[in-house]
Order: structure tokens, then sequence, then C-alpha cells
């Protein structure tokens, strides 16, 4: 396999890791702050939205402290796996869902208000559980914003370059993606393979959008209709 | 040849000696064939190599002769020297560090992370002063001619070219404002690209980075177009096996070949020049 080749491969699946885990992890969390009244809602909600506005060499910066082998989380982590955490795949997709939380927590969470309360609670009336409400009506409801939660947060970790600079490096086959890829080629004067990688990152992030506004124009149609 | 290693080289002995005591056959040229593979397989053993920028295709070039020759595989990390051994100390997994100078390798080994009989110097590299359009002799202190002022270097912090070429500027007379407008880039490899692309008019580059374009094609030029400042700053580059690869077969096997015969003379090729105690007879 090419290097090229391989840096897509292993970018793809980052993103589709980071993506997985993701939505297992922040569904509970978006659901959790479209539903509380707890006063702790609006420091949860600033701390997801964090990685939005923080410039990605600041928590590739805390997470390589964090997680290096002399520290205690990182030290952990060698003494069960034998690996360091800091410049591998495990420890970039650490660093991406945490990275990419926002983007997969705030479409949940506004499609899970989206949904009407008497929606909720003609569900409850008919005799369903708040766990067969969720899985029956809220998920189906919703389906829209876990699209597009998926579609972006997968994008967005497709296009990482700050933190896995910081915190991964540059090693093929284990942390070296296609923005890292790209910032190599251009360094080494390799124009025509930034190129080839550039423009397929520039069409994917364009697809990515694309779709995303499409499934809010429907929503809308459907809303107006 | 030395490319056998006896570590290598035992067990395809014993094969060797076990086929030659048979007559010629087809099956049995498979099965030695076969076994052959297997006791390649065996042996082959994976390192990874961070080098400094300039080394970087000189690296490559040594790993596709050594894969050549040997079982084990190779893979090239480069960057700048700073980068590459702030990211050792925070656990990236190298198993030999190529640095541009000396002080990083023997931070390592402060740090405990290699042991002090593992650091060799095993080139010395050239930094030159290019500034097209100009050719020498001229001095340092020439470029306040310059007007824009443009001339770049590899960050000081970060790369040894850029700190020696730093060094080189403060002590030529340039005034303090002519120096804060001078451009750092990532590593010295940048600065070549940048003035052969025009971006910048002069720039303090590596003997290596020029010989690396020129061998690809990238840039034709009369190596004496370049003010080569070997005497005024030596820049000695020094490797350490780090201690993760003290057991690792294709990381000791890459340190002992570089200071080889055949490995030198790529080295020499490449734009190096060799330490006094490891030139080949």
């Amino acid at each position: 396999m090419s290097a090229d080749l391989q840096t897509v491969w292993l970018t793809v699946l980052l993103a589709s890791v980071t993506t997985l885990m993701l939505l297992f992890l922040a569904t509970p969390l978006a659901w959790w702050l479209a539903n509380s009244a707890s006063r702790l809602r609006s420091i949860v909600e600033s701390l997801v939205a964090m990685p939005l506005v923080l410039p990605p060499t600041v928590l590739g910066f805390y997470l390589l402290v964090l997680l290096n082998p002399d520290s205690f989380l990182g030290g952990l982590w060698v003494r069960a796996t034998g690996d360091s955490l800091t410049f591998s795949f495990s420890g970039l997709v650490i660093a991406s869902v945490i990275y990419s939380l926002p983007f997969m927590v705030q479409p949940l969470q506004s499609a899970f208000r989206a949904v009407p309360m008497s929606v909720r609670e003609s569900a409850a009336v008919m005799g369903a559980s708040p766990r067969d409400c969720f899985f029956s009506v809220v998920l189906p409801l919703s389906r829209r914003g876990f699209l597009t939660g998926m579609v972006l947060t997968f994008a967005h970790t497709i296009g990482e370059f700050g933190v896995v600079l910081m915190m991964g490096g540059n090693i093929p086959g284990e942390t070296r993606v296609l923005s890292i890829a790209i910032y190599e080629h251009v360094e080494t004067l390799n124009y025509d393979a930034a190129h080839v990688l550039a423009l397929g990152l520039m069409s994917f992030s364009f697809m990515s959008l694309w779709l995303v506004y499409r499934m809010a124009g429907r929503g809308a149609e459907v809303v107006r209709g | 040849m030395k490319w056998a290693l006896p570590k290598v080289s035992l067990t395809r002995r014993a094969v060797f000696l076990l086929y030659a005591r048979h007559d010629f056959s087809f099956t049995r040229s498979g099965l030695f064939l076969g076994l052959l593979l297997f006791c390649n397989l065996l042996h082959s053993a994976e390192a990874t190599i961070a080098v400094a920028a300039n080394f970087r295709e000189t690296a490559q070039a040594i790993a596709q002769r050594l894969e050549s020759t040997s079982p084990h595989r190779f893979t090239i990390i480069s960057g700048s020297t700073g980068k590459l051994v702030s990211q050792a100390l925070y656990g990236a997994p190298f198993d030999v560090v190529m640095a541009a100078d000396q002080a990083r390798p023997l931070k390592l080994i402060d740090e405990g992370l290699a042991a002090m009989n593992a650091r060799r110097t095993y080139a010395l590299g050239e930094l030159g002063l290019w500034w097209p359009g100009k050719a020498p002799p001229f001095g340092i202190i020439d470029l306040h001619e310059l007007s824009p002022q443009s001339v770049c270097l590899a960050n000081p912090a970060l790369a040894p070219y850029g700190a020696a070429a730093w060094s080189l500027l403060e002590r030529s007379g340039l005034n303090v404002e002519w120096l804060a407008g001078v451009v750092r880039v990532d590593n010295v490899n940048l600065v070549a690209g940048m003035v052969a692309q025009k971006q910048s008019r002069a720039g303090f580059v590596a003997r290596a980075s020029i010989t690396g374009m020129m061998r690809k094609g990238d840039l034709a030029l009369d190596d004496q177009s370049i003010l080569w400042l070997s005497s005024e700053a030596a820049i000695q580059q020094d490797l350490v096996l780090m201690k993760r690869a003290e057991d690792n077969p294709a990381a000791q096997w890459w340190v002992e070949q570089l200071f080889e015969a055949p490995i030198q003379d790529l080295l020499k090729s490449h734009g190096y020049q060799l330490p006094k105690a490891e030139q080949s007879q």
C-alpha cells in the first residue's frame, strides 16, 4: 500500500472510530442537556463547546501533558497495554473524541429539544415507559440530528491538524493523517502529491456540508409542508 | 560484503548446509526457498528512525538499500531536531534518533532514554548562504543590501542549522532591527525550497538540501554560487540508539551499517562529510 493510501485509510479509520464512540457518548449527554434544568447545565454546555473556540494547540498541549507515559493517566495506560498513549492511534482517538464533542452533542441537543413535549406526554399516557418513549418516539424523530452530528463529526475529524501535530506527530500507519501528510508534502516541496490530497479533502468537505444543508433543507420543507 | 549479520545468518547457514548435502531437485528447491523465506520472516524486525529534516532523503536512500540487503523494515520520520527530540521525550516510539546537533542527543541521554555509549557522530553537515544573483566572495554583512529585506533561516529554537546561522548573523555586525526581520521557518529543507521558489531572496541552507534538490532535478545550480560556511559553523550530527531499541535487531543493524563503507559513500554523495574517526579507508 502506498504511503498516501495508508494515510487515507488511517484517517478514515480515525474518523469512523471517533464518530462511533461519540454516537454512544454524546447521546446521553445531549439528552441530559436538552432536558435538564440543573444549574450545572450551562457549565457543561460551555465545556462541551470549548473545542469550538479553543486553539487546537492548547488542547494538544494539555493532552500531551496529561497522557504522556510519565503522567498518571499515561503511566496507567502504559502499565495496562504496554503502549504509550501519546504518539499512538489510541491517543489520537481520545483527542479526536474530545475535539469533536460539540459537533455531535450540539446537533443532537437541538434535535432532542425539537421533539414536542406533547408527543412525549402522549406516548407516556399511552403506557410507554421513558425508555420506550426515547427509543420508539424521540430517536426516530431526531434522526436528522443524528445524521447531521455524524456527518459533521466525521468531516471534522478528517480535517484535524493541530491536535494531531501536537500529540500524534507524524508516524506513518499510526498518527500520519491526511492533514499532516499534506503539511509534509508542502514542506518537502512535493506539491503534486499535496494537490491530490488537498483537492480530495476540499471535495470531501464540500460534499459533507452539502449533505448537511440538504438534510436541513428537507427538514424545513417538512416543517413548512 | 558485510550485509549478513550473524544473528540473521545462523539459521540461514543451517538451511544452506542442509541443502548443500543433498542433490538438486525442484521439490527440494521449493522447500529450500520456503525455509529461507520463513527464516527471513523469523528474523525480520522493524525500526522507526527519526531523522533531522536535512537528512530525510539520505535516510530514505539508506532505508531502501538496507531493506534490499536485510529482512528488516524501516520507517523514516523527519522533522526539525528540536521537534523530534521533544516528541521522543513525550513518548514518541522512536528507535533511533538522528539529530543535526550534539546537544539534543545528550538531552535524551540525560533524560534516561538512551545510554551514553549509544551516541555517535554520524555525519558533518555544511551550512551555506544561498543568495541567488550574488556569487561568492561576499560576507554575511552584505545581506543588509537586500531591499526589501527577505532572508530566511530554519527556526533556531528547533533546528541546529538555524541556530548556527543565527549565531553567525548575530556576530556579523548586522543591527538588531535588521535581525528582527529575518524570517524563521520550520526546518532547513524548507529554507532551500523558499529560496528556490523566490519566496525569499536569500537563505541559510544545508548542503544536503541543495544536493537533494539537484539530484531530483528540481534545481540546477553551480556549487560555487553558494557561500559555504563550514569553517565558521561546523555542524556535527549525532545519533542515539534509544533504550527501547536495545533489543531491536533492525535498529542495531541500521546503526552498524551507517558506519560501513557503502553507506559512508552514500553519505558523501548526499553532501555530508564524515567525522574523522568514521572515514572509510
